[in-house]
Order: C-alpha cells, then structure tokens, then sequence
C-alpha cells in the first residue's frame, strides 16, 4: 500500500479515471502522512489487504463533505478527512471495508447477505433492484442503498460503535464476529 | 420426432404445474431432503407459476418473509449443505399468488460461475452488458449486469472476482 496522488498511472485505470475526473487532485503533507499511518495502525490486520494498492489525496468530493472514496484498490481520502474533529482510523475502516466486501468469496458475500436479509430481484423485465430489510435496522441511512455500503458500515461500527450495532442490526454483529474472529478489533481495544 | 414429443409432454407438465394442482411424487418433499437445480428452478415461470406451482416444484420454502409493503413476500430455499447460504430465493405477490421474480444464487465451483457458461446454461438469448453508474454513495458499484430483455433474465457478475453472482429471472 503507498500514499499517492491520482496521476497518469492511476487515473488510466477505470476508477482512477472517475475520480480523476469528478476529484480535483491534491497532495500528501508529510503531517497527513503520519497521521494516516497511524490511524492504519490502529486498525485490525484483517483490513490490510494487499488488494489495495494505494491511499490517495484528493482535495474535495463530488459529495462534500464526504471524506473519503473507495474504488477496487484505491482509497481517496479528501481535505475534510484532515478537519479537527474526524477519526482517520474509523474513515479508513470504513473504505477499507469495502475492499473486504469486494474481495469475499460469493459463499461469504452471499452469507452476509442472508444474515442481514438483503434480496435481489427482477422488476418488470429491467434489470434487479436491491430491497432491504426495514429502515430501521440500519446503523447509517445510506446502509439502505446497497450492501456494499450497508456492509462498510456494520464493520466501522463493528469497531468503533459496537454496542450501536449490536442493538440496530445484531445479525450484522454476529456475522462479523464469527467471520473475522475474536482478533478483529482496534489495536489496544482489550472490550 | 422425439425432441417434439419431449417437448410436448414438458409442455404438458409445465401447463399443470403452474396453472392448477396436481398429484406430484415430489410434493410431500421438504426443501431440505429435495436438490434444487439451477434446471429445476428455471420451471418456475414468473407472472405464471403460483405459490402452489412453486411448493410442487421445489417443495415448500425453508421460509417466508413478508416485506414492508405487506404485499410482497420472500420464498426462501436455503443450501442443504449450506443453511447459511440461499440457493435461491422467490419474490411472491401476497393478492395474486404469483411470483414475480426468481433469484439463483451461483458459488465458488459451480460451472455457472463463469459467465459464458451461465450464458449457454441459460438457452444463449441475446444479453446486453451495462454496468449500474455511480450516482451517489462513497464506493463504486461491483456489479456488470448481462441483460436479456426479451428472456427477461439478467445475469449480475462480480466485477472484482469477475465471477457470476447470481442469475435472476422475473
């Protein structure tokens, strides 16, 4: 994993390319870097996958004041990442997650699935819609679009809010804890 | 000449089983001690296959869940070898009884998985990829979509494991 900027490289493949695109560039100040390493290192080892290649700077996004993106291999985070009061470790649990997501098997994806009871189905002859369970058992309302994203939260909750999870989507807790096993958890975090 | 006669009596078969019950030596079957196939699912005709039809094909679901709506349900079949895991999955419409849609589940080692496969398994009609756009939301989407309008069947890969996910009919 590096800290880089979207350049020619990176924005030559499809989703450096978006965010190239839409994300106005910026760079690493040798403080940010720091204070991204160790946010990293407060997170479980089951997060640092070798499938993301690269934590990128970007000024502002598309979806201020969001602070960070994800695509398959990159993380984004923008300025707003860097704002006084935002947990760097939680916003990279949290885009790291993703990348977990993306990278299951389709045994595990479709386990989770049928933990938290999403479903995926077809509507008049178009191509399928996600449904979810009620509004009600989501720990963020965006959850509610898509498990991938439903599924990024659980887990920064899982780390960072355990108890919120637990009582707004305890299946989710569940199928964290036994997938990721009793080692998933921030480091110095003995709860 | 066989080939017609065969596909007579499938016609036949299928006429009854998703019109009006009929004695069947499967229908006593649970979910658990009957293999649901990707062949024996795609019996189930959505917009014709009622909620009978569906117990008489593949047995009774492992369960059902109504949705916020009040009028739709879940028909759940879960794996034999897998309960944590669907094999698939029906959406019913409580007033008709009729489903609507059919979702396959597809796992690591099953042939669908690869999407030229699943694309013949499925008969060849003619599908038009798309990707879903990214709107909104932090992530981009994983999914390609292999769309066939006129067979109403959408295949979803998985972009990052280029793996079929699951094939869905409606």
């Amino acid at each position: 994993m590096h800290f880089g900027r979207i350049d020619s490289k990176t924005a030559s493949r499809p989703h450096g390319g978006f965010l190239g695109k839409y994300h106005p560039t910026g760079h690493w100040t040798p403080e940010e870097i720091e204070r991204a390493f160790e946010a990293l290192s407060n997170l479980p080892d089951a997060l640092m996958l070798p499938s993301v290649q690269g934590i990128y700077r970007m000024h502002r996004s598309r979806d201020f004041p969001n602070p960070a993106t994800s695509a398959p291999g990159v993380i984004v985070l923008y300025d707003s990442a860097f704002d006084g009061k935002r947990n760097i470790s939680r916003i990279l649990g949290h885009e790291l997650a993703h990348q977990v997501f993306r990278d299951l098997s389709t045994r595990d994806f479709e386990s989770y699935r049928t933990a938290v009871n999403w479903v995926n189905v077809g509507e008049d002859g178009q191509p399928p819609i996600w449904i979810a369970r009620n509004k009600g058992s989501f720990v963020e309302e965006d959850g509610f679009s898509v498990p991938a994203e439903d599924f990024a939260n659980n887990v920064e909750y899982f780390l960072f809010d355990r108890n919120t999870l637990r009582r707004v989507t305890g299946n989710a807790d569940a199928w964290i804890a036994g997938h990721f096993g009793p080692k998933f958890k921030l480091s110095g975090d003995d709860k | 000449m066989t080939n017609v006669r065969f596909l007579l009596i499938f016609s036949l078969l299928m006429l009854t089983m998703c019109s009006s019950p009929s004695p069947n030596p499967d229908a006593g079957a649970t979910a658990e001690s009957k293999r649901i196939t990707l062949a024996s699912a795609r019996a189930v005709v959505p917009g014709k296959t009622t909620t009978t039809g569906l117990a008489l094909l593949l047995g009774p679901p492992s369960s059902i869940r109504q949705l916020e709506d009040g009028n739709r349900k879940i028909w759940t079949y879960l794996r034999k070898d897998d309960p944590a895991t669907r094999r698939m999955y029906a959406l019913v419409i409580h007033d008709s009884g009729l489903v609507k849609s059919v979702t396959w589940n597809v796992f690591e080692g099953e042939p669908e998985t690869d999407v030229e496969y699943a694309k013949k398994a499925l008969g060849s009609p003619r599908f038009e990829r798309s990707e879903p756009k990214w709107t909104k939301g932090d992530t981009a989407p994983d999914e390609v979509y292999f769309f066939s309008k006129e067979a109403r069947i959408t295949i979803v890969l998985r972009k990052t494991l280029n793996q079929v996910d699951m094939i869905v009919w409606n």
